[in-house]
């Protein structure tokens, strides 16, 4: 099987970069995040609050897609079906969790937000875990 | 390879049952309420300090429950769709399944970012709200596709 739709090793530590960059800024997202830009009547792209949104927003997103669908070093027939395994169980968890927080949670906004950037987060974290297992069981047979 | 964590053959028309569930408790809902809750809203919505979205959710308890059964209706129901087995559940499909499921959330996250360029404010909750169910209808869409066109190059032959 061939892996198709991957970004080359390198975009891993672009993708982590990226989040890291994003970090400082949701800092300032109380103050000057999109939730209290509704309140403005400014609605047009491009305003300030816009720029503000996309620059978090897109760092985040980009920076975990980055992170997610890098190549591995040594990338072959096992590692390729243990994130593709690992995507389906992500997208099984955020589904989960978001029907537990749509029903029990009135907080409906925080919940979307939280849907884009989930799937990509546990992804990341199953396929690491999997991987750090797969490693750890190799020189024991060896 | 073993495909995990799936559904049986079956569930693909409880899928489809909780589509048709939906789709008649949204046309009842409309007969029974034509101008929907919007007009109920109107009076009972208390300006909330923190977002608009609050405010409507917990002005109107009927609203909400109704969003909630609604969303469930749809999520189980692409779920169940989307991930219950084939008839015939070879390599060959579950390669496919997770190639489109892969395919899916990329093409989602291009869609996504696009629509964070060119939408802002208010008008970005219903790009939230879309962003719930468009992975898996993206996913359903080029599997069946991917099916269909193997299915197609197999008669072929």
């Amino acid at each position: 099987m061939k892996t198709r739709f991957l970004f080359p090793y390198w975009f891993r530590y672009l993708g982590i970069a990226l989040f890291l960059v994003h970090v400082p800024f949701v800092f300032f997202k109380d103050t000057n995040g999109p939730e209290h830009a509704q309140h403005i009547a400014d609605n047009s792209l491009f305003n300030s609050h816009h720029l503000f949104f996309m620059a978090t927003t897109l760092l985040m997103a980009v920076g975990l897609f980055f992170i997610a669908f890098a190549k591995e070093k040594i990338e072959d027939e096992q590692i390729s079906q243990l994130r593709l395994d690992s995507l389906q169980w992500a997208i099984y968890l955020n589904y989960l969790l978001l029907i537990i927080g749509l029903i029990f949670t009135t907080d409906t906004e925080h919940i979307l937000f939280l849907n884009l950037m989930v799937p990509l987060f546990f992804f990341i974290v199953r396929f690491r875990w999997v991987i750090f297992r797969l490693n750890r069981s190799l020189p024991r047979e060896g | 390879m073993k495909s995990r964590f799936l559904f049986t053959h079956k569930w693909r028309i409880a899928g489809y049952g909780c589509f048709v569930a939906a789709l008649v408790f949204a046309i009842t809902l409309k007969l029974l309420h034509p101008e929907g809750y919007a007009s109920v809203d109107l009076h009972q919505v208390v300006p909330s300090h923190q977002n608009s979205l609050n405010g409507i959710h917990t002005g109107v308890m009927g609203m909400r429950l109704h969003h909630d059964i609604f969303i469930l209706l749809v999520v189980s129901g692409l779920l169940f769709i989307g991930f219950s087995k084939e008839k015939i559940e070879d390599e060959q499909i579950s390669q496919l399944r997770l190639d489109s499921l892969q395919w899916a959330v990329y093409f989602n996250y291009a869609l996504f970012i696009i629509c964070v360029l060119f939408v802002y404010g208010v008008h970005f909750i219903p790009v939230l709200i879309f962003n719930i169910i468009t992975p898996l209808i993206f996913f359903i869409i080029r599997f069946r596709w991917k099916i269909y066109q193997l299915n197609r190059s197999l008669k072929n032959n």
